[in-house]
């Protein structure tokens, strides 16, 4: 015996107020009526029945006091078990955007939970539970825990996300806890759409929901922008029966185009919408019309990026290779000064010094700088003249990235400038004694890129690393202008790269809810869950920089419902899980049932005595 | 008491008190009485005696028997209906309160009797009898009713047997005795309707309950003080289901006694609640009961 929801038993409270009720009850109200006569006859009669009397006050008492404590009992859902053996269960419930196809009705979802919540009714007394909701990342939802009310709470709280599960995760996850748990039986129950071959194990057991859905989703779009036109790709996917499509393409909201597509089953079309004028637009939205069983994915929105332009301030005497380098990046504005020369304007994003280091660095912007001098600004001292050998590269540091696709063989450099690195910049290349050749840091929003040679004393700019080098650390520093490198898709992260001067970053989701961060440390936005454009401000003391994101489904892996559908093996592994389920009884029926026994005999004696 | 608009005692004019008796003695009235008188209806003879009025001597009966006889007639005379009111505290109890019930029924009663040339007497009783309106007839003292039932005051205890026991007005003439109270006395009703009885009287019982008495809308745990003895023993009761289906016994017992009691003494007595409306009071409750005519 044991209790599903112990709480309940606080309803015994209750049988002080009873009690104190039968005292206080004893206190005589004063009334005045026309003759006692006939009263004082009922009082004799009274009177002499009194051992009755008392005998059916204290009857009335103990009935009520016998009703209240089953009440608490009826509250706090009694229950046996059938097994005496408690088994820990960990149930995985996949919540990926395929759960939410209505081929099984009304959704898979929404029978996965079902299964789940019926599952969880037939837990035993002492069995617990853990709950792992199989996202976009695996986490653990509730539990463990054997009350069934606060499991169940949480699991009516599940809604579906609108990317793929990582359901190989959740299940390894799961597998975790349950060797956690350590000693006694355990079990892993999968509620999902698929299953998953390799992790058939002896207590693991999938519950899949799926049907034969019918799907066309809009697979991919992309754009481009040459010669002043704008031309969209869009790829329409069919994941089921032949069928005709119409497709229709909106421009910010405004209905464009529509086209009709036939399509063989399982095959794709690519779509091209031509003719659009890129200055004007925002965003193309291209969706299917036709219902199927997901119609998440029958729109596509993409988010078309307006050119811009960085501006870049390279001051050297004369750098050809350098100025090479950085003039791949079109969207860039490079602009040259000689080494003193002193400037109109100092709102550049990012200087490079060639040589040459100014006494007060500009107030914003990032740093490049090639055999600098010592400076105090930023802390660095270089002190002799050295003559490297050797190049050792460190790809451990958090900037090994600005060493991508970088191969140091075959550098040569004449001569170097030996650098006290300042405190929080990090040497990626060295010479074999340590010296420092290229070293990175990042203070207070300053990125900085510290070369201790000259490009003139070096074979660097003839190798084909070196613009790859450059474009890394303009990359690093201005990230081209909050453009995401292909789809978005929901569920995934998005670095927010800020600009040197942004204080703080807004992002507005599609429903309109803000979120709001530093600039520094940098952020990343994890909740991409809504499909739609996302609105990014970066705020800078004196302008704002905005740009936008758009979120879409990942219809590779969540598109195809028949993918995964019912194969020879289902119906085992669903009979296994029906074998699988725990057997408790609860008893508080029983309880209600007494219950009420008990309020009609206490009716009984309270009006027709005993 | 504005009880009585014109219409009203119009109606009342109508009706007249039945008495199971003939009532004895007293001046001509509207009621036959057993005195053998001068009226036109003959009744039976007797022998002369000294006094009679010699034109009632049937000469004839003379001439054939040689001896005074004369005609006795059956003559009309008035009767004394006596209003017994209980104005004790309990009937000022109730709601509506059973005594202003109790004041309009003796204020009818009254007013029938008047317009039917009675003589009227009203005698105001609790343990003894507190007030009472000499006996008198017509119908132009009716004001004087109404004065005089005006003015009672409900206090006191009730003891019917010891207030009607010493009203010693009745002098063993016949007439009706109308006694209306809540017959709830502790020493009980039965010597005082013995004694009407013995004093030749035509006794009409009018047991008046509030609705309360009849239908005690109690609960909770309640020491119930007497109207008439506040200061005495209270009883203490709680008041369940259970116990008030055992006041109703009581009270069906008690007045089925009351009633035994009548029957067995031809007594009529009808029972009436303090919320039962005049009209229906006198028009079909008495009425009915044969005590109006």
């Amino acid at each position: 015996m044991s209790f599903q929801n112990p709480w309940g038993l606080s309803a015994l409270l209750l049988l002080i107020p009873l009690i104190l009720l039968y005292i206080l009850k004893k206190q005589y109200e004063d009334r005045v009526i026309s003759s006692t006569l006939l009263w004082q006859q009922v009082s004799r009669e009274l009177q002499a029945a009194k051992p009755w009397q008392r005998l059916r006050t204290r009857l009335l008492l103990i009935l009520q006091i016998s009703a209240l404590i089953l009440f608490a009992l009826s509250l706090a859902r009694p229950a046996y078990s059938a097994e005496g053996e408690s088994i820990y269960y960990v149930a995985v419930l996949d919540t990926s955007a395929r759960m939410q196809a209505s081929d099984v009705k009304p959704s898979r979802m929404e029978a996965a939970v079902n299964a789940l919540m019926d599952f969880i009714d037939g837990l035993k007394a002492r069995d617990t539970m853990t709950i792992v909701l199989a996202g976009h990342r695996p986490f653990v939802l509730a539990g463990p825990s054997g009350v069934k009310s606060e499991l169940k709470r949480h699991v009516r709280q599940v809604e579906p996300v609108s990317g793929s599960s990582d359901l190989y995760s959740a299940v390894q996850l799961a597998r975790t806890l349950l060797q956690d748990q350590g000693e006694g039986a355990g079990q892993i129950h999968v509620f999902s759409d698929h299953s998953l071959s390799d992790s058939v194990q002896g207590n693991t057991v999938f519950h899949t929901f799926t049907g034969n859905g019918q799907n066309a989703a809009v697979a991919h779009l992309s754009y481009e922008l040459r010669d002043g036109s704008l031309t969209v790709l869009s790829r329409i996917a069919n994941y089921g029966d032949d069928r005709d499509l119409t497709l229709e393409m909106k421009v910010d909201g405004v209905l464009q185009n529509v086209k009709q597509i036939s399509l063989p089953a399982g095959e794709e079309a690519n779509v091209y919408w031509t003719d659009l004028v890129p200055d004007s637009t925002a965003e193309i939205e291209v969706s299917i019309l036709e219902e199927d069983d997901l119609m998440l994915d029958n729109t596509g929105i993409i988010v078309i990026n307006q050119e811009y332009h960085g501006k870049v301030l390279l001051t050297t005497e004369r750098n050809l290779f350098l100025e090479r380098a950085v003039s791949l990046r079109k969207d860039m504005e490079l602009f040259k000064a000689n080494p003193g020369e002193i400037l109109e304007s100092s709102d550049f994003h990012l200087y490079i010094y060639d040589g040459y280091m100014p006494e007060n660095l500009p107030e914003n912007g990032h740093i490049i700088a090639f055999a600098p001098p010592s400076h105090e600004e930023i802390g660095l001292v270089v002190e002799e003249e050295i003559l490297p050998e050797g190049i050792k590269i460190s790809f451990q540091s958090q900037y090994s990235d600005l060493l991508q696709y970088i191969e140091p063989e075959g550098y040569r450099i004449a001569k170097a400038g030996k650098m006290n690195l300042p405190e929080g910049f990090t040497a990626l290349i060295t010479d074999n004694e340590g010296n420092p050749l290229l070293a990175a840091g990042e203070r207070e929003g300053r990125k900085t890129a510290l070369f201790s040679f000259s490009l003139h004393d070096s074979n660097l700019p003839l190798k084909p690393d070196f613009p790859i080098l450059i474009q890394n650390l303009l990359s690093w520093m201005l990230p081209p202008e909050m453009t995401f490198p292909g789809p978005v898709y929901a569920g995934e992260t998005v670095p927010l790269t800020p600009f040197p001067d942004v204080s703080h970053i807004t992002v507005t989701s599609p429903a309109g809810k803000k979120y709001r961060f530093d600039a520094y440390p940098v952020p990343v936005f994890y909740d991409t869950r809504d499909i739609g454009v996302y609105e990014i401000v970066q705020h800078a003391e004196n302008r704002t920089y905005e740009g936008r994101f758009a979120v879409s489904v990942p219809t590779d892996e969540v598109s195809d419902l028949r993918s995964d559908s019912p194969d020879s093996d289902t119906a085992a592994r669903e009979e296994a899980a029906a074998a699988a389920l725990p057997f408790q009884k609860d008893i508080w029926m029983i309880a209600g049932w007494i219950l009420l026994l008990l309020l009609l005999l206490e009716w009984q004696v309270y009006h027709h005595g005993i | 008491m504005k009880t009585f608009d014109p219409d009203f005692l119009k109606k009342l004019e109508r009706l007249a008190l039945h008495g199971s008796r003939l009532v004895q003695g007293g001046t001509g009235g509207n009621r036959r009485s057993k005195a053998k008188g001068s009226s036109i209806e003959f009744s039976d003879f007797r022998e002369y005696s000294l006094g009679d009025d010699y034109r009632s001597i049937d000469w004839n009966a003379y001439a054939r028997f040689e001896r005074l006889f004369i005609k006795l007639y059956m003559e009309e005379r008035e009767a004394n209906v006596t209003v017994f009111l209980d104005c004790s505290a309990s009937m000022g109890e109730g709601k509506p309160v059973k005594g202003v019930l109790a004041k309009k029924l003796a204020a009818v009663f009254a007013y029938i009797a008047l317009s039917s040339y009675d003589r009227v007497g009203i005698a105001a009783i609790n343990d003894k009898v507190s007030g009472q309106l000499p006996y008198f007839s017509g119908k132009q003292g009716f004001s004087r009713v109404l004065a005089f039932l005006d003015a009672l005051p409900f206090e006191g205890r009730t003891s019917l047997n010891k207030s009607i026991a010493s009203f010693n007005s009745l002098r063993g003439r016949r007439g009706i005795s109308i006694v209306l109270s809540d017959f709830l006395a502790e020493d009980g009703y039965l010597e005082a309707f013995k004694y009407l009885k013995y004093q030749q009287q035509d006794v009409i019982a009018i047991p008046i309950l509030s609705p309360e008495e009849l239908d005690p809308p109690l609960s909770g745990t309640l020491r119930l003080l007497d109207a008439e003895d506040r200061e005495g023993r209270p009883v203490e009761v709680e008041i369940t289901p259970h116990t008030l289906s055992l006041y109703k016994k009581a009270l069906h017992e008690y007045f089925s006694s009351l009633k035994n009691a009548c029957m067995n003494m031809e007594i009529p007595c009808i029972q009436v609640s303090s919320a039962v409306s005049m009209d229906e009071l006198i028009f079909e409750k008495l009425h009915h009961a044969g005590v109006i005519r």
